[in-house]
């Protein structure tokens, strides 16, 4: 069972509007609302861009995933995907084409289009993607961030940014290395 | 200083550069031209694509020297792609190190309006400014689609809801009509059992039973009755302490048997200007919170009390208080309460505390909600007092009653015919019964139209009604526009309206009377034996 470490930094609202798309489609508006319930939370925990704290989000994730009848890992990483299609979808839409159309450029540009987002967002702490090492048939990528145990979240993103870019292939967590980073490596067919 | 570069390492610092020979012919270019310019091709004169450089194509290698050292701006020919930088010159050949220009960028080119692909971060240099620019326009526009959902989103809910309240009133009128022509039929069946049997106690007292259990039933439909009016009536002077003592049936059947309702009404002689339906849904909207609050049994306690000016309210107020000992709110919760939508309980829909304060603000009053965990919530609502002076008498049908209660009945020298209008046909058959037994000439009619054409053969034959007793609610012609329609013919005709519905004041015309279902032969007795005004203007019965 995953574990999450909650270092006091906020998360947004746009990561609860995820997570409600997620379980709305999978479990219908009506499961959804008896989890606002369970949760606590109410239209004015759903503002995009406001930063909410962690504790509340993650309250919300691990409820979502006995809804679901997941495992909090399996959970993660199949949110860390829908995470995506979500974005693509909405109205972060058009920034996400503009931070790139295939996956190198777009996890290249990556930092850059969180900074803006954070200057938006006095308080929050969004991660850092950086490609290490690339050659044809892989991408080693370093991935760090104030909070601890998201890394199937961020399995379920790579895989997801794979399906985007339309590129086969598989995402590997290799653990941490110095600094603080997670090592991911995403090996193409 | 000299030094090399490679094509790709020139692509990351420089993304729409070109390479051009000294007759402008393009040798190399940048992957931001390729994605944007994808007709350009090496060996292409840049003439040919950009304006800006004249006179390069004619072999005129004057045109890009004389360049040197200044800005260099070149406009596509094909789109709205605007490229400056510098002309660097390096042996024989030219690097035009250009960036997309900040003036032909707008969002409608970053979303590819009128380029051919949209723009990306990898087409700037980077850290160039004009990509942080472009991301905060882009996310406002997120943030402005997303308002603008939530707004839509609300405004759906909004109608939703009240499409469902308005259904819920008008079921709750219905309901209420119909269970009290019910409770009419058992009251006066239960009246008729009683005296079948005078010298029968056992008889008497279960006759009795039924006669109270009857009216307090017709205590909860009238609490219907003041909710599906809801929104329709208009505020008049009243008190909060009658309103308050005439719906306790009502309010205890909301908070149930396991729970004790009890009552501290110290303001028996303040005003205040309410709606009796908006005032009731209000209150039945923080019991029905109480009662969700109490886990098994508990108690609730509703008290009223006249609040002096002070400084901050320079006006005497009445407060109002629905207090309970259930489980209390942590500060959280409590924080919340007056959210629309937010709700702890299984089946809430997070409205009724926001319509209780929506409710006191359109009265001029506030709500204030204190609570802690283990120690129960206390509600308090301020409505301002309505000046004595102000006090008018308001059309009330119980207060009409209760006058003519006080009026001793005049004995009728004749035998009178009572015209009775009833579409319920065990309602009609009690009716009748029970007056042919008071003494009266009872012709029955179960409508309109039957009543009508009852009249005028009536008529023709020289023979009027005395009393017209008609339900209000009768099917395609009412109880009303019959007896408009049979004082018409009959002027003398005395009018008497039954239903559960109170009418509304302008539907009566002066010197009707009206008996509340369900009914109480008592007062209905009272009503038929009294006389109107018309009758003794005119000397008839009386």
């Amino acid at each position: 069972m995953a574990s999450v470490t909650i270092g006091g930094n906020p998360l947004y609202g746009m990561v609860h509007n995820g997570i409600r798309a997620m379980a709305v489609e999978r479990l219908g508006e009506k499961e959804w609302l008896r989890i606002e319930r369970e949760a606590r939370i109410g239209p004015s925990e759903f503002i995009g861009l406001t930063v909410y704290d962690d504790a509340m989000t993650f309250r919300i994730v691990q409820i979502a995933a006995r809804a679901l009848d997941l495992p909090l890992d399996a959970c993660l990483r199949q949110f860390g995907r829908h995470w995506i299609i979500f974005a693509q979808n909405g109205s972060f839409g058009a920034i996400m084409d503009f931070t790139g159309n295939n996956l190198i450029s777009f996890i290249s540009n990556l930092d850059r289009m969180h900074r803006a987002v954070a200057a938006t967002m006095p308080g929050s702490s969004l991660p850092s993607f950086t490609i290490h090492h690339q050659c044809a048939t892989s991408l080693s990528i370093l991935y760090r961030s104030d909070r601890i145990g998201l890394e199937q979240f961020v399995i379920g993103l790579l895989e997801g940014l794979l399906e985007k870019s339309k590129t086969a292939g598989s995402v590997h967590h290799n653990g941490p290395i110095e600094n603080g980073c997670q090592q991911f490596t995403i090996l193409l067919n | 200083m000299q030094f090399s570069i490679s094509s790709e390492k020139l692509a990351e610092v420089f993304p729409a550069f070109f390479i051009v020979d000294q007759a402008g012919h393009i040798l190399d270019f940048g992957p931001a031209i390729a994605r944007h310019l994808p007709s350009i091709q090496t060996g292409d004169p840049i003439e040919a694509h950009f304006t800006g450089i004249a006179g390069v194509a004619t072999g005129n290698s004057d045109a890009l020297a004389h360049k040197l050292g200044r800005t260099l701006e070149l406009h596509s020919v094909e789109n709205g792609l605007i490229l400056t930088g510098a002309i660097i010159p390096d042996a024989g050949r030219y690097l035009l190190a250009l960036n997309l220009a900040t003036a032909s960028l707008n969002v409608a080119s970053v979303t590819g309006h009128n380029l051919p692909t949209a723009l990306q971060i990898s087409d700037f240099t980077p850290g160039d400014a004009t990509v942080d620019v472009l991301l905060l326009v882009q996310i406002q526009q997120a943030l402005l689609h997303d308002a603008e959902a939530l707004a839509t989103s609300l405004e759906r809910e909004r109608r939703r809801n009240e499409g469902l309240v308005e259904r819920i009133t008008r079921l709750a009128g219905f309901l209420a009509h119909d269970i009290n022509n019910i409770l009419s039929v058992i009251a006066l069946s239960a009246e008729r059992i009683a005296s079948l049997e005078p010298g029968n106690h056992q008889t008497k007292r279960i006759a009795t039973i039924i006669a109270e259990t009857a009216d307090r039933g017709s205590g909860i439909t009238r609490s219907f009755m003041a909710i599906s009016r809801e929104g329709t009536e208009k505020c008049t002077p009243q008190s909060a302490d009658e309103l308050i003592n005439q719906q306790a049936g009502f309010f205890s059947a909301i908070v149930g048997s396991e729970i004790i309702l009890s009552t501290n009404l110290c303001a028996a002689t303040a005003r205040i200007n309410v709606a009796a339906g908006d005032f009731v849904n209000c209150l039945t909207n923080l019991l029905i919170n109480c009662r969700d609050a109490i886990a098994t049994s508990g108690s609730i306690e509703i008290a009223t009390r006249v609040l002096p000016a002070s400084a901050s309210k320079p006006a005497e107020r009445l407060e109002i208080t629905v207090s309970d000992n259930g489980a209390g709110m942590t500060d959280d919760i409590l924080q919340k309460v007056f959210e629309p939508f937010f709700s702890t309980k299984e089946r809430g829909n997070g409205l009724g505390l926001p319509a209780v304060a929506e409710y006191l603000s359109d009265c001029g009053g506030d709500v204030l909600v204190e609570s802690s965990p283990g120690f129960g919530t206390k509600v308090s609502l301020n409505f301002p007092l309505v000046a004595p002076a102000s006090i008018s008498c308001a059309y009330d049908i119980s207060d009409c009653e209760s006058t003519l209660v006080t009026n001793p009945p005049q004995p009728t020298p004749e035998v009178p015919i009572v015209l009775v209008v009833e579409d319920e046909p065990y309602a009609l058959e009690a009716l009748v019964e029970m007056l042919e037994d008071e003494g009266f000439e009872v012709w029955p009619a179960g409508s309109a139209e039957e009543a009508t054409a009852k009249l005028d053969a009536e008529i023709s034959r020289s023979k009027k009604p005395d009393i017209l007793l008609t339900d209000v609610i009768l099917p395609r012609i009412t109880g009303i526009e019959l007896a408009k329609a049979a004082t018409s013919k009959t002027p003398s005709l005395k009018v008497i309206l039954m239903s559960g519905f109170v009418p509304e004041a302008d539907a009566i015309r002066e010197g009707w009377l009206f008996a509340a279902k369900p009914l109480n032969s008592e007062k209905l007795l009272h009503l038929l034996r009294s006389p109107t005004k018309l009758a003794e203007e005119i000397g008839g019965s009386s």
